[in-house]
């Protein structure tokens, strides 16, 4: 038996993760627009104290530049996604967006501003061979969240999401497809902020406090196919209604037609 | 960062996210803690991903940086230890199931250790790292890994042994 093997199983069941992805992206684009429109501060001051005691001399100094308009905010939204320019779906592609469309009719596609901070998302995928990943923001109304699909032949990395007789809470459910599937369905709700100091601070074994009223949701379905093909499905909101289900979610990833090319 | 780095960035760290909290969770035993090590690294990670990707290595690196992170909380003074009145979590080692117990034994063992031979034994043994990506990742010399990684392995069969003679010792010799 390997190291890897015996410390995998002295780890036994992962329970779900509190992490979302795409708020770590957020918070970091944020903390580079904060460090740029700094930098421009220092910049402007620097200017201004250059052009000021010219103007105050009777001098003439270059025009400084209007404040720019606050770009609006409107997420736009689509029945399907768009390819990058100069690009085509691909058959993996197409058949997950038919399987949404057909298991969750409304659902739809942010196709811009998402999230907010005015970067175009659509559908991105990477590879119509093992392995295949996409991923793209989504809306069901005004609840949006972010869906993602891996796809393997024969996958090595395959964990278990959790172990349903200790993690009953987490909607932690193992079961058999009606092709023979085996599906492992999780779901989780978690604080979106609890700083590590309060964490730490916390006696052992006691919950951290959130630091907000807000939570991220996480649904996630991992099916393993009878031809060794493993699907992982995941739906991340940021609330606590996501714009699928996890009923949804696990009738996508069952869907025969999303096969790899 | 402009879309294409980033949609790269969200694939690779939406791929290793499980391996990279394992990793975590054998370094600090906890998955609240392991958590906040991930995020802070993937945080780091999506600042440097540019410079990053172009490593000969991305995922060794990251573990490092995973590890480096973990080695840099434990420094700040709300992780040092403190007295407390609560017995310490221990494996029970009479629970019913060996394997069960064993497992739990493992990480027991493992969180005895001092943090730097933890951080080899995890990186050698979990990550699969070569002496050498071990040493570049923590800043050591290649001697120092490898006598960590020995004294490690000892330090478990020792400590394994000790609770082994504790068990047999509370069971009138039988163990």
């Amino acid at each position: 038996m390997s190291y890897q093997t015996v410390f995998r199983e002295a780890v036994g069941e992962i329970p779900p993760t509190s992490i979302d992805v795409e708020q770590v992206i957020r918070r970091q684009r944020r903390r580079h627009r904060l460090r740029r429109n700094g930098l421009a501060a220092v910049v402007g001051a620097a200017v201004l104290g250059v052009t000021v005691p010219f103007a105050i001399a009777g001098v003439s100094g270059p025009d400084l530049p209007a404040s720019p308009a606050s770009p609006s905010s409107t997420t736009q939204s689509a029945r399907f996604p768009r390819p990058d320019p100069g690009t085509t779906f691909s058959a993996t592609d197409l058949a997950v967006f038919a399987a949404l469309s057909r298991e969750a009719p409304d659902v739809e596609w942010i196709t811009e501003d998402w999230p907010s901070d005015g970067d175009l998302v659509t559908w991105k995928s990477v590879g119509s061979t093992s392995p295949y990943f996409g991923q793209g923001p989504i809306r069901a109304g005004d609840r949006t969240g972010y869906f993602s699909m891996q796809l393997e032949q024969s996958w090595d990395n395959r964990v278990a999401l959790c172990i349903p007789e200790t993690t009953q809470e987490n909607g932690c459910v193992h079961r058999t497809g009606p092709a023979g599937e085996k599906i492992q369905t999780s779901s989780n709700q978690a604080p979106i902020t609890a700083s590590i100091t309060n964490r730490a601070l916390k006696p052992r074994g006691m919950p951290a406090a959130p630091t907000s009223d807000r939570f991220v949701t996480s649904y996630r379905v991992a099916v393993e196919r009878p031809d060794g093909t493993f699907l992982i499905v995941t739906m991340v909101a940021d609330g606590e209604e996501p714009p699928l289900t996890l009923a949804q979610l696990t009738a996508v990833a069952l869907d025969p037609a999303i096969t790899l090319d | 960062m402009n879309r294409a780095d980033e949609d790269e960035y969200r694939q690779f760290v939406t791929t290793r996210l499980e391996p990279l909290r394992v990793t975590a969770y054998l370094l600090c035993r906890n998955w609240h803690t392991a958590d906040d090590l991930v995020s802070i690294t993937i945080g780091k990670l999506y600042r440097h991903w540019r410079r990053v990707r172009a490593m000969e290595n991305v995922d060794a690196y990251v573990r490092g940086m995973l590890t480096n992170a973990w080695l840099d909380e434990r420094r700040r003074p709300w992780r040092r230890e403190r007295s407390t009145d609560d017995v310490p979590d221990r494996a029970d080692a009479e629970f019913p199931e060996a394997a069960l117990a064993d497992r739990e034994d493992l990480l027991v063992l493992l969180s005895q250790l001092p943090p730097s031979r933890r951080a080899v034994i995890v990186l050698r043994f979990w990550c699969d790292f070569s002496v050498d990506e071990t040493a570049r990742v923590l800043g050591i010399s290649t001697g120092t890994v490898k006598s960590q990684a020995a004294r490690g392995l000892e330090s478990l069969r020792l400590l394994a042994a000790l609770d082994r003679a504790g068990i047999r010792a509370r069971n009138g010799g039988e163990a």
